[in-house]
């Protein structure tokens, strides 16, 4: 790999593209917003990758899973596939694992990550995943999109990205989580099932968490704090720190740095 | 003791081997090796009450298994909790018991 | 795959434990503490090594040897108390030190390399079942060493560290 090729973003600090190479990045969810997350990471260099999606590609998928094309949704080609074409063709030595499930079925190759984005769609499972990269203390960026329709008014299109850090304010914290939400979710007797989604929403979303990941990881800015809670709001096309932030206690009581490791069961 | 422990030590006494434990600000009680009514496949399998609102159920006790009992359920509650897959049937309004009542009462619903 | 080990230790222990290595003591140039840590086993037989407690050292616990190349140099109270620790936690134990005038990664020296395997013995007759060791902390990034149950005194793992926090602060394991 030439040196060339990433001379445009050395201003990310010498080290930079030796940190991008050490990380193992995990993406759970590759449709809307992962494909976005996979496609800018392959781009920026990331050497290793572990995805979960247990899904194929279909024809919805089409107005925003980036990367897909006809020909995947004819073949009902995994979306796990579609991911690492994307990869094979920026970075053709990068390590894959692929995983066509549920990370819930394998949850185990999580842990060796040492980045977590989650992409998926439900306050459960991303409550479950966060409480995975809590216990083995996993930075964890969520992005989540919802398109709310009224009757009387035009849709109002909103998203969040947030940045999970084990030892700082969790989503529960932040209030992203809530029982309130959850227990509608729970309600619906279903996944949470067709959502509202669109590529450019997704694309704004998916390139601020992958903005908060480089600079993670390559402390570019030296400026980089967590929590963050950032809120999109797709009628004006903002982005801006939530005023959550603002009310939220100090200390996450949700999930004490202790509470870490292999549960005794 | 308080309250809370002589509920803990009663669930105790009752299951041998529970364990208190918590997640993400929730109390969970690890129940190993439950033994379950006669009609149900397995005949015992490990259990995870939860005795706070969750997910929109005033209780709920999740199985390492989906239980195969007398009356089909609508297991709907799917979780990863305590770094293992856990599995709940729908079964609502079970609350304001003490814990071991709280496991009774979700056992029960197994059954006609 | 082959084996792969993980210390990954959060912001708010490393700055208390950040905290306590640069007090000034009256005779020791460094300060030595001990950290203890939670497992979990991820794939392919990855084992992460998770602390959530640190041990310092009360001053009297140090002994002056008067040479100057030696940065601490601990009494067998100091050992005994991680032992104890041990015993009490049912964790492994990890002697951790700082090498304070150096950025990025750090590197044991050979002093360390000498003490080390005495200390991971006295924590093995504690409790030989667990993994304990060693982390060594520069300003900014930390390296270690560990010993598995029945590994070879003499020949130490060097596994990856992480500091998780903001910066994400990855030292990649190795060779020793």
């Amino acid at each position: 790999m030439s040196n060339e090729r990433y001379s445009r973003q050395s201003f990310l600090g010498l080290d930079a593209q030796d940190r991008i190479d050490q990380a193992v990045i995990g993406i759970v969810g590759l449709g809307g917003g992962g494909s976005h997350v996979v496609q800018q990471l392959a781009h920026i260099g990331f050497q290793q990758y572990v995805l979960y999606d247990p899904d194929c590609v279909e024809d919805s998928n089409l107005t925003r899973m980036v990367g897909a094309t006809e020909e995947d949704m004819k073949v009902a080609r995994p979306k796990v596939a579609v991911a690492q074409r994307i990869i094979r063709g920026l970075q053709p030595n990068a390590q894959i694992e692929l995983y066509q499930k549920h990370w819930q079925e394998v949850p185990l190759p999580l842990r060796r990550c040492d980045l977590l984005f989650g992409c998926v769609d439900g306050g459960r499972n991303r409550r479950d995943l966060e409480a995975v990269a809590r216990r083995y203390l996993i930075p964890y960026i969520d992005i989540g999109l919802d398109v709310h329709q009224t009757e009387a008014e035009p849709p109002i299109m909103a998203g969040q990205v947030v940045l999970s850090m084990p030892g700082s304010l969790c989503m529960h914290c932040l209030g992203v989580l809530h029982e309130k939400a959850l227990a509608e979710e729970g309600q619906r007797y279903e996944d949470a099932g067709p959502r509202p989604q669109v590529v450019w929403a997704n694309g704004i979303l998916a390139s601020t968490a992958v903005g908060i990941a480089i600079d993670l990881l390559t402390n570019w800015t030296g400026d980089l704090h967590a929590p963050i809670y950032l809120e999109y709001f797709g009628n004006q096309g903002t982005v801006q720190p939530s005023p959550r932030l603002e009310f939220a206690a100090k200390i996450c009581r949700h999930y004490p740095i202790t509470e870490v490791g292999d549960p005794e069961l | 003791m308080d309250v809370l422990t002589d509920a803990f030590s009663e669930l105790q006494r009752q299951f041998p081997g529970a364990k208190q434990c918590q997640e993400g600000g929730t109390i969970f009680y690890f129940i190993p090796s439950l033994r379950l009514p006669a009609g149900c496949v397995p005949e015992q399998t490990d259990a995870l009450l939860c005795p706070t609102a969750r997910d929109g159920y005033p209780s709920r006790l999740f199985f390492a298994v989906r239980v195969e009992g007398p009356e089909v359920r609508n297991w709907n509650g799917n979780s990863y909790i305590l770094s293992r897959q856990w599995y709940a049937f729908s079964w609502a309004d079970i609350q304001g018991l003490s814990l071991v009542d709280l496991v009774f009462a979700h056992v029960r619903a197994l059954l006609p | 795959m082959s084996r792969l080990l993980i210390i990954r230790l959060a912001y708010p222990l490393y700055k208390a434990v950040k905290a306590d290595l640069t007090r000034p003591h009256p005779f020791a140039a460094e300060r030595v503490g001990f950290l203890f840590s939670k497992v979990g086993i991820g794939p392919d037989g990855v084992i992460l090594l998770l602390p959530v407690d640190y041990l310092p050292l009360p001053d009297e616990q140090y002994v002056d040897e008067g040479d100057p190349l030696i940065g601490a140099a601990i009494n067998g109270a100091a050992i005994r108390s991680a032992m104890q620790r041990v015993l009490d936690s049912g964790m492994g134990a990890f002697h951790v030190h700082m090498h304070a005038y150096h950025t990025g990664c750090p590197h044991f020296s050979p002093t360390d390399w000498h003490d080390l395997p005495d200390i991971v013995q006295s924590l093995r007759n504690a409790d030989a079942r667990l993994i304990h060791g060693a982390l060594l902390l520069s300003q900014d990034a930390a390296t270690g060493a560990l010993w598995l149950p029945n590994q070879d005194i003499n020949m130490p793992l060097v596994p990856q560290v992480t500091l998780v926090g903001c910066p994400l602060q990855i030292c990649p394991g190795g060779r020793v």
